[in-house]
């Protein structure tokens, strides 16, 4: 954007490029093909859980039991394949509401067998701004096409700052989700965290799963789970504020929570690869210097 | 900045857009107010409620162990257990005792057991429930990660395969299981 991103700023629409757009939208379908690509053959495996056990949720409500595993496995392979199409920006304005779709669906239907995960809210939330904004005016099949690339453009910028604004909702949610139990600002303390770790860490060890032995390392200082506990509410609650009062605080806000992704990996192993990937922050950056070296050399 | 132009109705369609998105994001944060046992999560729009929950120095979890001729009891390598995730497992494990098909679910388990040429001592498939105190499990190492208490659900006995003694005494039975040693499991 060519200003900062602040208060006033908001106000009076800053501009950004079609290529910062663009490049977001390479980055978060290039990831999505990656991602469900490998995991094709779990969902295959998911779609054919026990049907007793399936608990629709979002979209997925409108069944009231789980569709043929054929039918799953076309609607999955047909993800993977809008996933493409969206990656390379052809025919956006039909593609990528229809990717938007599918991925909602095949994101959900694999939630809908009594385990919700949380790990992809941000993705879908992401790939539903870039499907109706015009994310493919650059950086796309299309936009090879028509040859010149459009002039930087509030329209732009919305869809960044909007792309933004999502993980900051979501973290500032879990933020007051941690305010709301039953102990309220105690949550502070780091013993709730202390805990969480420990019990994960219980479970995937009676699970026969890898256990991360940063958790048993860290487990008896108890400072450091205070520490950590305020350093979590300070950047969920504090994330609208990154968001709005300067671009360069949210850079680091957004580095910051990079790192606590990390950190999380490390210590409980659990594995959010969206935010480890960094995709989920990459509209913080300035992505179409990339393009300029590029054409440079 | 602001000498660009704009399609009509291009600003409202965006400033539309915007507000739908981060309203419905925003918009499970008022399951918070609801009675605890009214929430209801969601996706792709969820209020985080695993955050919620008070966690407290004891826990118990329901889990699979197997149980050799002998009688001591392992726990089951994760390719036994685990189609996606350990938490989808430990749900849908969950859901099933609540709704009284532990033992379906253990017959099940006991199937694959059976197929599987590394389980070829484990002779009994058990769910059980462990009460486990996360002190006493995690300061001393993964080694020590062991119930103080176990109490049985549902069992399946392997097909073919020569059953262990029954226990008798149900309690404090955590001793019993060789905590944290997967590879012996699979060896």
């Amino acid at each position: 954007m060519k200003r900062g991103s602040g208060l006033k700023d908001l106000a009076t629409v800053t501009t950004a490029p079609a290529a910062r757009l663009g490049l977001s939208r390479v980055l978060v379908g290039g990831f999505t093909l990656a991602y469900l690509g490998l995991r094709r053959e779990t969902l295959r495996k998911v779609v054919r859980t026990d049907p007793k056990l399936f608990a629709p949720v979002g979209p997925v409500k409108i069944l009231r039991r789980p569709m043929r595993p054929q039918v799953a496995d076309v609607l999955n392979d047909a993800t993977l394949v809008s996933a493409a199409l969206f990656t390379l920006g052809v025919g956006h304005r039909l593609t990528g509401p229809l990717h938007s779709a599918l991925l909602t669906w095949t994101a959900s239907y694999r939630n809908s067998w009594s385990m919700i995960y949380h790990t992809d809210n941000t993705l879908v939330a992401h790939t539903v701004v870039l499907a109706v904004s015009p994310a493919a005016d650059a950086v796309s099949l299309s936009a090879l096409r028509r040859g010149a690339e459009p002039a930087d453009h509030p329209r732009y910028a919305w869809a960044l700052q909007l792309m933004n604004a999502v993980p900051a909702v979501a973290y500032l949610l879990a933020g007051i989700a941690k305010l709301a139990q039953p102990r309220g600002w105690t949550w502070a303390r780091g013993d709730a965290m202390r805990r969480q770790v420990a019990l994960d860490g219980i479970r995937k060890q009676v699970y026969g799963s890898r256990v991360a032995p940063a958790a048993f390392v860290l487990y008896p200082h108890r400072k450091l789970w205070t520490a950590a506990a305020i350093g979590t509410l300070v950047l969920e609650l504090g994330a609208p504020v990154a968001l709005v009062l300067n671009r360069r605080l949210g850079r680091l806000w957004a580095l910051s929570m990079f790192g606590m992704h990390w950190g999380v990996e490390i210590v409980m192993g659990i594995h959010f690869p969206y935010q480890l990937s960094g995709v989920s922050f990459a509209a913080w950056l300035d992505l179409e210097r990339v393009l300029r070296i590029v054409r440079r050399r | 900045v602001n000498d660009v132009s704009w399609a009509p109705g291009e600003r409202r369609r965006i400033a539309t857009l915007g507000a739908a998105v981060l309203g419905a994001m925003l918009y499970p944060v008022l399951q918070n107010l609801r009675p605890r046992k009214e929430q209801v999560d969601s996706f792709p729009l969820s209020y985080f409620p695993m955050f919620r929950q008070l966690r407290k120095q004891t826990v118990r979890i329901i889990h699979v162990v197997g149980t050799d001729v002998a009688g001591d009891r392992h726990y089951m390598p994760t390719e036994i257990l685990v189609e996606d995730g350990i938490n989808t497992t430990r749900h849908q494990l969950n859901r099933t005792v609540r709704e009284g098909r532990a033992t379906e679910y253990a017959a099940a388990l006991s199937e694959k057991v059976a197929s599987a040429p590394a389980l070829r001592h484990i002779v009994r498939v058990d769910i059980v429930r462990g009460v486990f105190d996360l002190d006493a499990c995690l300061l001393d190492g993964p080694s020590q990660v062991r119930p103080t208490e176990i109490i049985e659900i549902a069992s399946a006995p392997v097909a073919d395969r020569p059953q262990p003694p029954a226990v008798e005494d149900i309690e404090n039975v955590g001793d019993q299981l060789d905590s944290g040693n997967n590879s012996e499991v699979g060896s």
